[in-house]
This record gives C-alpha cells, structure tokens and sequence, in this order.
C-alpha cells in the first residue's frame, strides 16, 4: 500500500466512527422514549406499593396531629396498627392531612410527599380518590333521594342496602332517626325523615353485596375537623357542656350499623379540643355549641384529588395505575398518575 | 514511474476497503434495529404484566375481604352471579376484561372442584389472540365453611 492509500483508509476510518456514533444517537432515541416510559412505570408501581402498604414514618403520623410535615421521614397511607394490619387498607386521618381545606399546620404539601417518595423535581405526581359507587343526596320535602350508580359506567345500581340516620338538632341536644332502604331498579332510594329541615348531618351507608361506601351529608351545621383525636373548630365556640357525640359505622352480622356514643372533650386551644377515646371506626363527631343553638359537625372527609398539579392538566405522557383501597369503611379506588417533568 | 498495473492494483486495494465499509455499516445497523425491536418490546410487556398482576391480587384480595363471595354466590343464588360481575367489574379500572373461575372445593376430596361458575366481560377470543394474559389465584374458606378456589385473569383492551 501507498501512503495515500493509509490516509484514505484513515480517513474512511474517522466517517464510519463518526458515522456510527450518529446512527446511533438516531436509533437509540426511540429506545432512550421507550426506557423513559417503562422508568416512569416502574416508579408509578413502587409509589403505589408505597401509598397503599406503608404507613409512614412516625407510622402513627395522621392522627399525631403534633407531627408536622418536617417531621416525616417516610411518606405512606397505609393504616398503623398495633395488633393487626390491613392489606390496601388507609388511614383516613393521614388521608384527610392531604386535604388544602384543614388547618394549614396539618396539611402536607404535595413538595413534601413527592419529596419523602424520592421523586425530587424530575416527576410529578397526582392522587385521586374515587369512591367505588357513587352515592347523589338530593333533599326533598320530608326527606332525601339516594341515587346510587356505578363509578365507571353510571348504570344504576340495583338492589344495594342503604342505611341513613339523620343526626339533628333538637332542644338543645341531638336527636336521631334511623332509617334502611333498598336501590330501586333505576338505582333510586327514597327515605323520608321528619326534621330534615333543621340543622343536622345525615350520615348514608350504601352496601352492594359487599361493596360499602358510607357519605356524610351535612345541613346548616357549623363544619369542623376531626382528626385523631381531635376536634379542630374554624371558629371559636362554646360547646356546650364539654360533651360530644360519636359517629361509628359498623359491620353487624351482614348489614352495617350507624350507631354513636357519647365522649367528653376537653379545651386545649381557643379551636381545639381533646376527645378522650376515639372509637376506631368513629366516621364523624358531634358537639353541640353556644348553648343548644348550632351543632358542630366534624367528618373525616376524602379529598377527591391530591397531588402537584392543579386539577385538570395533567400532561398526555401520565402514566396512571388503579388500586382498590379501604379507607374508613367506604371503598375508593385509588388512582395514581406519576409522569416525567420536563426541565 | 508507476506503470498501468500498479494503478488497476491500487484501485482494487480501495474498492475492498469500500466493500468492508459497506458490510460494516450493514452490519451495524443490522444488530442495532434489531436489538431495539427485541429489548423494548419485551421491556414493556414485562411492566404491563407485572402491574396487571398486582391489580388482580388488589381485585382478588378485596372480593374475599368484603364477603361479596357470601353475600352474591352463596345468598342470592338467583342472580348472584350477575351481581358478582358487577362487582368485579367495579374493582377493576376502565379497560381492562377479565375472566372470574370460582371452584367450589367443599366436600369430596377425590373431586375437589365438584361445581364451578365463570364470569367475565371480555369477547370471545380475547385472552387467547392477547399477548399478554395474566392469571392470578386465592383460596378462601367462607363463614359459612365453604372452601372456594378463585382464578382471576385479566387482560387490557
């Protein structure tokens, strides 16, 4: 060979390396798409798993009403048992703490979360909570209209036992009227109540074999928070002697029970009060203030939407997984989406 | 002075490095698309499985938490199985057919499934042209002492 004949060779040597590395980088990139995809995936699985099994550290962190975002270590959902544990089963306090609207020292931010899940800036993150049959209250004169359907299909869902009882303000106590019906063929449930006019809260079990999902509805009563083992008021009250009532819902033989029990509280703060012992599967409190005139209603409310987007944009590239959940004896689906922010 | 022969032998020199260039590049490519083809398509299958799957054992654990199997296929016999499916489908997400076997494997041992019913909202044929299907499984003593096998499969649209 001639040394014009190395140089050539050399030459065609640099374009086929640079050639190649090219080719590569156009080939790759619907590969690098796909392994971003699957990343994605696979982290959506693992918060999942981390939501609905893992209760957190300090596990008892929801009803710790002391323990502040700052003081997490883990982020998880899962219900915090001494004796027993759940599988998908959430704590509705910890739950509650993700909704904006309580007390801002409770709420933790969605930063926060995807912080303590290890997703850092690059992702973003999104929960809903769909209640596994969807339960419409509608009053009427005399009583109320349960319209129960399916979450996916919006067919009517027939034959389902329902349980109201209708908690209300009377005499400066609380009243209560207990009432059972069953879904008609085009899912409707009529129950009549007699003093549906005044200030009350109307707590509705709807069991479809097996399928529970209990909705509190509430009439003129001044709203506060029940959270562990506390009532946290958005005004300051008087309640009237220091006693509170005590919402539980109850599986008894196979139909579920609305019962209550009566507690004592005790004032820690001008909007805070201690309840004594909190019954484990106690759904609401009652109080009655300012001597007899207003009732006080604290519910564990699911917020329908968690997460660091606002509602309603989420990007085309979200991956979303479903998982059916138990969070205070009404079945919801849980609905992650977990999807790569751009930087 | 270089005469004709050397110059036609000199050409032949650089038509073989030309001619290794080619098959280099064919090759290249040749590996390159078919090991995307390969890897990425079994990559994303391998996560649609492995999320199916927990789903199944989500759908399969909240049937036997709740009793639904009590309260649809052992009290109302009638139309207990229509209300399971109804169920089942409210578990599961939007897009997703299934196919429900419960094995009754009360009583004799020699023939532990001695009756079975099936339930299911895919159409004919889709768990078998599916490439990927799923099967998860549970046992489940009822309250009332029934022994029940559940085989849950599923599949997406």
């Amino acid at each position: 060979m001639h040394s014009y004949e190395y140089i050539f060779t050399a030459v065609i040597a640099s374009a086929i390396l640079t050639a190649s590395s090219t080719i590569a980088g156009i080939i790759s990139q619907p590969s690098i798409n796909v392994s971003e995809g699957e990343r994605v995936k696979i982290v959506a699985q693992k918060i999942v798993t981390q939501l609905t099994l893992n209760p957190g550290n300090p596990p008892e962190w929801g009803s710790a009403v002391k323990i502040s975002p700052e003081d997490l270590t883990a982020f998880g959902l899962a219900k915090y048992g001494e004796a027993t544990r759940g599988t998908y089963v959430l704590d509705p306090d910890k739950v509650q703490r993700l909704d904006a609207n309580i007390p801002q020292y409770l709420y933790i931010p969605p930063n926060v979360a995807v912080k303590l899940l290890g997703l850092g800036v690059e992702y973003g993150l999104k929960l809903e909570f769909i209640p596994v049959l969807d339960v419409n209250i509608s009053l009427r004169s005399g009583g109320v209209y349960i319209a129960v359907s399916s979450d996916q299909s919006m067919l009517p869902i027939v034959n389902a036992k329902v349980v109201a009882r209708l908690f209300y303000l009377h005499d400066g106590g609380v009243e209560t009227d207990l009432k059972n019906g069953t879904t008609d063929i085009n899912g409707n449930c009529d129950i009549g109540f007699d003093r549906v006019d005044s200030d009350a809260l109307l707590v509705i079990v709807v069991d479809y074999y097996g399928i529970c999902v209990v909705k509190t509805y509430t009439l003129n009563c001044i709203r506060a928070y029940f959270i562990g083992n506390q009532l946290i008021l958005n005004e300051q009250l008087t309640i009237t002697g220091s006693k509170a009532y005590q919402v539980v819902v109850v599986k008894s033989g196979e139909t579920y029970v609305i019962d209550y029990v009566q507690c004592n509280l005790t004032q820690t703060s001008p909007l805070t009060y201690d309840v004594t012992y909190v019954e484990p599967s106690a759904i609401a409190l009652l109080a009655v203030a300012d001597d007899g005139t207003t009732l006080v209603a604290a519910y564990k409310d699911v917020p329908s939407s968690y997460g660091s987007t606002p509602r309603g944009t989420l990007p085309f590239t979200a991956y979303m997984l479903e998982r059916t959940v138990m969070i205070g004896g009404s079945l919801y689906t849980l609905r992650i989406y977990v999807w790569r922010v751009i930087l | 002075m270089k005469t004709l022969r050397n110059v036609v032998e000199a050409c032949k020199g650089q038509a073989r490095i030309f001619e290794a260039v080619i098959a280099s590049v064919v090759v290249f490519l040749a590996f390159s698309t078919a090991s995307y083809l390969i890897y990425a398509s079994e990559s994303i299958l391998a996560q649609e499985a492995v999320d199916l799957n927990r789903l199944s054992y989500n759908v399969l654990h909240r049937i036997v938490e709740s009793g639904v199997i009590e309260e649809t296929v052992e009290e109302d016999l009638q139309n207990g199985v229509s209300h399971l499916k109804i169920v089942v489908q409210g578990l599961l997400p939007a897009g997703v057919y299934f196919n429900l076997t419960i094995y009754n494997c009360t009583g004799s041992l020699t023939q532990p499934y001695s009756g079975s019913l099936n339930i299911g909202n895919a159409p004919t044929g889709v768990f078998a042209e599916s490439e990927e299907v799923i099967s998860t499984s549970t046992m489940y003593t009822s309250k009332r002492g029934n022994i029940y096998y559940l085989v849950l499969k599923l599949t997406r649209v």
